[in-house]
């Protein structure tokens, strides 16, 4: 159980089964954000590990893509699938064996996480698309990773979830707020703490910790604004919903700033589930 | 026995015995409409309010309207009597603090509406509802035993209603 004299660092140090990203997908996540990266050097860096380098030869021959030839060579494969793909699969490789772990502190059934967190992902990248305001595989990555710091906090949180939502409820306060009233952080302080020590991205870090208050962002930062919003998608629509359901705020103003309308958002809302639909066949075959 | 899951925009069609079930419903509406005369039941996973505001969907059961007309379509097929065909609704959460200025966020809200909306213009009796709120829901219509059961992302199930005992009423 949570003892509030327990800080956010203890926590990501003292947590043993704390999930973590093979250093192959962390350098393939730099390799694709290089300006000179090239197929020949994402695959020396997918190479390295022997896993990840099936899945993507797997993709690439799927019949998704429904080649008339086998590719056996992964620069081939890099070529084929596309910079953005491959840093996509490799992700969603690396990180679905410990997303799809229950945490039932935030009662999260099997898989909801994974749920939760490719949908925020996929809807991310919609909302890149649609904005043209950040990179579309960028905003796939973040909003992946959004809530990695639930994984974490879950260990020491025990049976809280009903404490925070009583006290959420009384108070009127989002979940995030009574989180931070009630153990003294939340899950994305947590969550930015363990992407920090991953050494993520400073810009993903951000995303981990402002998810769910844009505004309280020290600059504006149109990745985030994809992710706030590809997380209201996701979650509105049931996708992998825990305890906390959907007590968060929604900030109206992230629309506007990444230029899109309120009033598209059944359009967009519409162009996600069909997007998410195909997304999943795609990548849960490979992943698993 | 094992539940028949309708899937995110379909709808699934039941005749006798056995079980229908909406996962996972945030601001999504799990819509019952079944004759019990008949012994037949359809239920749709609603993802929003009208057809007209996206792309064609193939999928009858994505939009309020559409997914009203499908239900009708599909019971009366089955021999069902439109006077007898009652309807029950759950889901249609919302983000926390929607503003009424700010109407477009509150899918779950405008799902509901639509819902009640183009079951009136179908002449479609809706004798319950479970809608609203800030968390996610799961609803199981049992139609060997009539009762409709929700179970809340925090873990707790009850019973909305049993639709045996609910033929003529209709819901506030």
């Amino acid at each position: 159980m949570i003892d509030r004299t327990i800080t956010i660092e203890q926590i990501v140090s003292r947590t043993g089964d704390l999930p973590s990203i093979p250093s192959a997908t962390l350098r393939v996540i730099k390799e694709t954000e290089s300006s000179s990266s090239s197929a020949e050097s994402i695959a020396r860096q997918l190479a390295t590990d022997q896993a990840l380098t099936l899945r993507v030869l797997r993709l690439a021959n799927s019949p998704y893509y429904g080649l008339s030839r086998q590719i056996k060579e992964l620069p081939e494969a890099v070529v084929v699938l596309g910079l953005r793909t491959v840093k996509s699969l490799a992700i969603v490789a690396s990180t679905y064996p410990w997303m799809t772990q229950p945490l039932p502190s935030y009662r999260l059934g099997p898989t909801a996480l994974w749920t939760q967190s490719f949908a925020t992902a996929i809807a991310s990248q919609l909302v890149a698309r649609l904005s043209e305001s950040t990179s579309e595989e960028v905003a796939f990555t973040a909003g992946l990773l959004h809530d990695m710091g639930k994984v974490a906090l879950s260990v020491w949180m025990d049976n809280k979830i009903i404490a925070i939502l009583r006290y959420a409820e009384r108070e009127g306060l989002t979940f995030d707020e009574a989180e931070r009233k009630v153990l003294g952080y939340d899950h994305t302080q947590v969550g930015e703490h363990l992407a920090i020590r991953w050494n993520l991205p400073q810009d993903i870090c951000e995303v981990i910790r402002y998810h769910h208050q844009p505004a309280q962002a020290e600059k504006q930062l149109p990745l985030l604004d994809c992710v706030h919003v590809g997380n209201f998608l996701a979650t509105s629509m049931g996708f992998g919903l825990g305890g906390d359901g959907l007590r968060y705020h929604f900030d109206e103003k992230a629309l506007e700033r990444l230029g899109l309308k309120l009033t598209d958002l059944d359009a967009i809302t519409d162009a996600f589930v069909t997007g998410y639909e195909k997304y999943e066949t795609m990548f849960m075959d490979q992943a698993a | 026995m094992e539940p028949i899951i309708v899937p995110m925009g379909e709808i699934r069609l039941l005749t006798g015995h056995g079980i229908l079930c909406c996962q996972g419903l945030g601001s999504c509406i799990g819509l019952l409409g079944i004759d019990t005369t008949a012994g037949v039941a359809a239920m749709a996973h609603i993802l929003l309010p009208d057809s007209r505001l996206a792309k064609p969907s193939e999928k009858e059961g994505r939009f309020a309207d559409t997914a009203v007309k499908g239900i009708f379509t599909a019971l009366l097929t089955e021999r069902c009597k439109r006077e007898r065909i009652i309807f029950i609704a759950v889901g249609g959460s919302q983000v926390f603090g929607v503003t009424k200025n700010c109407k477009a966020v509150d899918i779950g809200a405008r799902n509901y509406e639509a819902v009640r909306e183009a079951l009136k213009k179908a002449g479609g009796k809706l004798v319950a509802a479970d809608v609203g709120g800030e968390h996610g829901r799961t609803v199981t219509a049992n139609c060997k035993t009539g009762r409709i059961t929700i179970c809340n992302t925090i873990g707790t199930e009850t019973e909305l209603c049993n639709f045996r005992d609910l033929g003529g009423q209709r819901a506030a």
